[in-house]
């Protein structure tokens, strides 16, 4: 059952072509990979279907619904959510605050109510979402330091857990590997596929060949904004025109 | 009809001055990004310097001009030096020292000038010009209008025909991308900023003859500035240029038959009603992300 | 929020003290400065409203004109239907929070300079509005003869029974901009402000808490003008212009924004500073506008910096880093 479908989505900026008549779908509960060079156009793609950009031609559908052209918190209501390419959190706060954002979805309470303290069953029982999440992605013990404070590998953990809280179906991650050592990205591999089996499907954009392989059921390549190839990691290392893209077009 | 066709007249002169100043608020905004809040001020120094040179002093109009002008791009480029540049990661901050410079500029102003009623500088050029019978454009408005054309047409010239004009331009439309190519945009932040304030100072000393000079005048030339800037689009000084003579017409008109405050009302709430139909103004870029 | 801490027993106590001073003093004070104090009240509250706006990171130029909108709207309730002051205050409130939001559509499709520029744009229009509207507003002298309220028989001409009644009412006020402010909303605006796509990501309408957070500062700044007009007797549109709007903007970052109570610190510290330098009249605002430009090249986090730099200078790192959302 494809729970994310991509049609012929074209998204062009003035005279730039960043994405051409793109299509793929992706399968519930598969981890799938978005590959490609440098400028490929995957991370623009992942902003089409959260809804930061709009595409100039084509539909995307998640769950039978079209949602080309809603705004990036309706499509996190509807259940997808995208994490960002450089580490991106709420510097100025603490683990568990950063991780509360992502509750909000599940757990907003009007003026009145919150002033009041009226919401306060709400409030805790987002509170204990919140300390769930964080626990099993190895946060717990952090939760009242900075998140400006934190290693690399907690901070992409942090991303993760933020992402996770507001329940989403679909995780769009946008290159969480990156920067990472073998230990590091190890770790991050197995959070990832914990996160999987909580039921959650899985977008990566990625250039780490080693997690692309290791964790991807099946892969989608795009090359200069155009579908290259599709099939799984086996196929993909085997495939003639990948390979020349990667090495001609400085992956 | 003649009335109508006087205020056309009158206000393609005003429009001369709008777009003098608008501009260099664009090209102010568009270059370092940073409001200059104080650009009303800097008008209001160039007519100030007029009427100590001028209307106090003797000297003759034409070298109290060229004095504004100097003058009040030594202020602006003090300000960019002092102000601007450390808060250059700070818009915002950058902001609100010009409006610490505005009013800064004004006490200066009343402190010279003293308390009183507002100054008025007799006008240098004497004399109406007379077309069709019935339009009657004195010389002094004449005069104004030629200069604005001429410093408009030289800013034009500048900004298309020369590498410098280029460097700034290429600094407004993306200063990291600029800076790649080897433009030091630091300098061009100066040009900018001197271009800017030199043309606010021109303003001014054109402005002078024609108006009450006070310290509190600068107050009606933001406003319009932001007016004129928004409706032309932020970004574009073409769009800053129609919009000012546009505007302008607009402006007069309405004041002729329904008096200045409703003028003034009707320019903002048509700056509000463009924000929200197109947010680009006239033939601003996308500001989009 | 808070991981649970109650406030510490030593700061009970110096509120206590700083209460029980800030009853007594109005009776030591010339009548120029019991006027001074009321004002100073009502600033207060001003300023902390205008800080719920800032809390999106977004800065507007219109906060002052709602305050005038509050303002009119008790002359005129006044003056026309004679309504009780319990009824004119939230009119007030109501009414420049209504005015807010009517201005959402248009003014919150921008961002920084654009929001700056239309919310100035806008509030310049309303206060023509009043200059221009005679039969209204009554132009340029406004309205007066706005009667002083008379309370449970207390008449409220006199300075110390407004004095504490401004004293509740902005207390009481402030109470509830804190609670938002430490509540999930609060939260949620701090996010706005830091990382706007990584809320939007997770749910956040950023538009929605923007409005909000505009509309309640609005709300609130509304009822700082009532309490002003009950007073002073009249209102007029000179009382709200930009200057007005900068001086909410210098006690603000000159007392800093990072805490709740930094604005409160701002407009405390000015408003005596202003009173000490009432003699120089003609170079004052020259003085105000310097005051800005050092604030922001040598103090950009605002006096209420002042003491965690001590701390960090002299004093032993003795508690751990809180982040300023969980704080004060």
């Amino acid at each position: 059952m494809a729970i994310l479908e991509i049609h012929n989505v074209t998204k062009q900026f003035g005279g730039l072509l960043a994405l051409d008549d793109v299509s793929f779908e992706v399968e519930e509960g598969e981890i799938r990979g978005l590959i490609g060079p440098n400028g490929a156009g995957k991370s623009t793609m992942f902003k089409n279907i959260a809804g930061f950009y709009q595409p100039t031609k084509g539909s995307i559908v998640y769950q039978g619904k079209n949602i080309e052209g809603k705004k990036p918190h309706t499509i996190a209501e509807m259940g997808i959510v995208r994490t960002f390419q450089e580490t991106t959190l709420f510097q100025e706060m603490t683990v568990f605050e950063n991780a509360l954002v992502g509750a909000h979805i599940r757990s907003r309470s009007s003026v009145f109510s919150a002033v009041l303290g009226l919401d306060r069953a709400r409030q805790q029982a987002a509170s204990d979402k919140v300390l769930e999440v964080l626990d099993f992605m190895g946060l717990i013990d952090r939760r009242d330091q900075l998140a400006s404070e934190l290693p690399l590998g907690s901070q992409r953990a942090l991303a993760l857990a933020i992402a996770l809280v507001s329940e989403p179906k679909v995780m769009l991650l946008d290159e969480p590997f990156a920067g990472m050592n073998p230990e590091e990205t190890n770790h991050m591999m197995d959070l990832t596929r914990k996160v999987r089996e909580s039921g959650i499907t899985i977008v990566l954009v990625e250039h780490d060949m080693k997690a692309v392989m290791g964790l991807c059921h099946y892969l989608t390549v795009l090359n200069f904004g155009q579908l290259l190839a599709e099939g799984t990691p086996e196929e993909i290392r085997n495939n003639d025109r990948v390979i020349e893209a990667y090495l001609g077009g400085g992956g | 009809m003649e009335l109508f066709l006087q205020s056309i007249a009158n206000g393609l002169v005003q429009g001369g001055f709008f777009a003098l100043f608008a501009v260099g608020l664009v090209l102010i905004f568009g270059v370092m990004g940073v409001v200059n809040f104080a650009h009303g001020e800097l008008v209001m120094a160039g007519a100030f310097t007029i009427w100590v040179l001028h209307a106090q002093m003797g000297l003759g109009y034409i070298p109290a001009l060229a004095v504004a002008i100097v003058l009040v791009t030594a202020i602006g480029l003090l300000m960019e030096r002092l102000l601007f540049r450390p808060t250059r990661s700070d818009p915002l901050g950058g902001l609100i020292c010009s409006i610490g410079i505005l009013f800064i500029l004004q006490v200066i102003a009343a402190l010279i000038g003293g308390d009183g009623p507002s100054k008025q500088v007799p006008p240098p050029y004497e004399g109406t010009l007379v077309m069709f019978d019935s339009l009657r454009i004195p010389y002094q408005r004449v005069f104004s209008l030629a200069v604005s054309v001429t410093a408009l047409a030289s800013l034009w010239f500048f900004l298309t025909r020369t590498r410098l004009g280029w460097a700034l331009r290429a600094v407004a439309m993306d200063r990291e991308a600029a800076e790649l190519q080897g433009i030091n945009s630091n300098r061009i932040s100066v040009i900018a900023i001197g271009v800017g304030t030199a043309l606010a100072g021109l303003a001014g000393g054109l402005i002078a003859p024609l108006t009450n000079i006070n310290p509190h005048m600068g107050h009606n030339v933001i406003v319009t500035a932001f007016i004129v800037t928004i409706v032309g689009g932020v970004g574009s000084l073409s769009g800053a240029v129609l919009a000012a003579i546009l505007y302008a017409m607009f402006h007069t008109l309405i004041t002729v038959y329904f008096g200045g405050t409703i003028a003034t009302i009707s320019g903002l709430i048509l700056m509000v009603v463009v924000l929200i139909v197109k947010p680009t103004g006239l033939m601003g870029v996308k500001v989009s992300e | 929020m808070n991981s649970g801490n109650g406030f510490p027993v030593r700061n009970l106590a110096l509120a206590a003290i700083a209460l029980v001073a800030l009853l007594i003093t109005p009776h030591f004070l010339s009548f120029h400065h019991q006027d001074l104090l009321i004002f100073l009240t009502i600033n207060v509250l001003a300023v902390c409203s205008y800080r719920l706006v800032t809390l999106t990171g977004e800065w507007s130029l219109i906060h002052a004109v709602m305050m005038g909108v509050g303002a009119y709207t008790v002359a005129l309730s006044v003056n026309h239907f004679e309504l009780a002051i319990w009824f004119t205050l939230p009119l007030a409130g109501c009414a420049a929070g209504l005015v807010a939001a009517l201005l959402c559509f248009p003014l919150l499709r921008m961002t920084q300079f654009y929001f700056l520029i239309g919310s100035f744009a806008a509030g310049e229009a309303i206060r023509l509005t009043w200059v221009e509207f005679v039969g209204v507003f009554g132009g340029t002298s406004g309205l007066r003869g706005v009667e002083a309220p008379l309370v449970w028989g207390i008449d409220f001409i006199d300075p110390i029974p407004y004095f504490y009644f401004t004293l509740c009412i902005v207390s009481f006020c402030l109470l509830i901009l804190y609670r938002i402010e430490h509540s999930r909303i609060g939260l949620t605006l701090h996010a706005i402000h830091w990382k706007t796509p990584l809320a939007e990501s997770v749910g956040v309408d950023a538009w929605r808490y923007r409005a909000l957070a505009f509309i309640l500062g609005s709300f609130f700044v509304g009822i700082a003008g009532g309490l002003k007009v009950h007073y002073l007797g009249s209102v007029t549109p000179n009382q709200f212009t930009v200057g007005f709007m900068v001086f909410i903007l210098i006690w603000v970052i000159v007392g800093g924004y990072n805490k709740f109570y930094g604005p409160i610190i701002g407009v405390v510290v000015l408003t005596i500073f202003d009173e000490a330098i009432r003699s120089f009249e003609v170079i004052r605002p020259a003085i105000y506008g310097g005051m800005l430009i050092l604030s922001i090249l040598f103090l950009p986090l605002g006096l209420e910096s002042i003491p965690a730099k001590l701390k960090a200078r002299f004093g032993k790192d003795s508690a751990p880093r809180k982040s300023p959302v969980a704080g004060e």
